[in-house]
């Protein structure tokens, strides 16, 4: 039986399980630190919510069918992960590249949607520089955005190394990794559509 | 080698939060989108339907976690441990960050 985070006194199988299951709750840490990262920039995002300095407003500037669509997206995204996943567990390999794609592919969509999203408020005059609301909003949104483009990133640098090494025991690990990122990304989307976009407009 | 020594996920896991997720979307939008209008005809106020959108959002943040971080729930998990730290963390920096600001902003207000 592996120890692991939710039974530590179990005997190790071997040095590898051991470091994959430390790995693991090791991302599962960073994870939480990032939370603290995220909870501090809604803490900042709070108290903006109103220093629009005379200018737009979540009411005037949100499409909220817009953000829904971004948020299917994101949302589908974490699925197909999450069956990419499963498709790992029973080894099938081509399975496995096919959802991994699936997620990358939905994941753009999202990160395209929103550079156009930010690309327009800043025609109209909404940019960064317009407001504490609109400064807060950037930086809160445009983080997890970042996190969404890194996570492309590395879902892009797994393809690869799935066809070179095939399901080794490196590769699963580092896939489980990269899913653990990516739920953990759509589980803060929640929030800032909730939050940002949702209580923007009321 | 096994990356899930606790339980293997299952389809049904995954098909189920996701269902759950969606409806909880579908709701929260549902409910600044279409009704905030009618509900305030009704005489519900603003701040209710504020904690409304708040309250669909924990639920769907607790269902990310147990049916796509696969957390399960109980004091024995280091993974708990580490979330609830994590909460407190959070809870002490944010609560405090309100704090000062809100108390800074009193300070800056003209004196009467």
């Amino acid at each position: 039986m592996m120890p692991d985070a939710s039974n530590p006194q179990a005997e190790p199988a071997s040095f590898e399980e051991a470091a994959a299951t430390t790995k693991a709750f090791g991302f599962w840490v960073y994870l939480m630190s990032d939370a603290v990262i995220f909870a501090l920039l809604f803490a900042t995002y709070a108290g903006m919510t109103r220093n629009f300095a005379g200018g737009p407003g979540g009411k005037e500037l949100f499409d909220l069918g817009y953000t829904f669509a971004e948020t299917l997206l994101l949302l589908f995204s974490t699925l197909t992960c999450g069956l990419a996943m499963l498709a790992l567990t029973k080894n099938s390999i081509n399975k496995v590249v096919s959802w991994l794609a699936a997620t990358f592919a939905l994941g753009l969509g999202f990160v395209i949607m929103e550079i156009n999203e930010f690309d327009g408020l800043i025609e109209q005059g909404a940019g960064p520089d317009r407001s504490g609301f609109l400064s807060a909003f950037f930086t809160l949104v445009g983080t997890h955005g970042l996190h969404v483009s890194i996570g492309l990133i590395w879902l892009f640098a797994m393809i690869p190394q799935i066809e070179l090494y095939g399901l080794s025991a490196a590769v699963r690990s580092r896939l489980y990794r990269l899913s653990l990122f990516w739920h953990f990304l759509d589980l803060v989307w929640v929030a800032i559509f909730s939050v940002v976009y949702l209580l923007g407009v009321l | 080698m096994n990356v899930y020594p606790e339980h293997p996920p299952k389809l049904s896991g995954y098909l189920i939060g996701f269902v759950l997720a969606l409806l909880l979307t579908l709701t929260a939008f549902g409910l600044v989108i279409a009704g905030t209008e009618p509900l305030l005809a009704e005489g519900i106020s603003r701040g209710t339907v504020v904690i409304a959108v708040s309250l669909l959002a924990v639920l769907q943040i607790l269902v990310h976690l147990h049916y796509f971080l696969h957390l399960s729930f109980g004091i024995g998990n280091l993974k708990i441990v580490a979330l609830l730290f994590t909460l407190f963390i959070i809870a002490v920096m944010v609560g405090g960050t309100l704090w000062i600001m809100y108390d800074l902003n009193y300070r800056m207000l003209p004196s009467r």
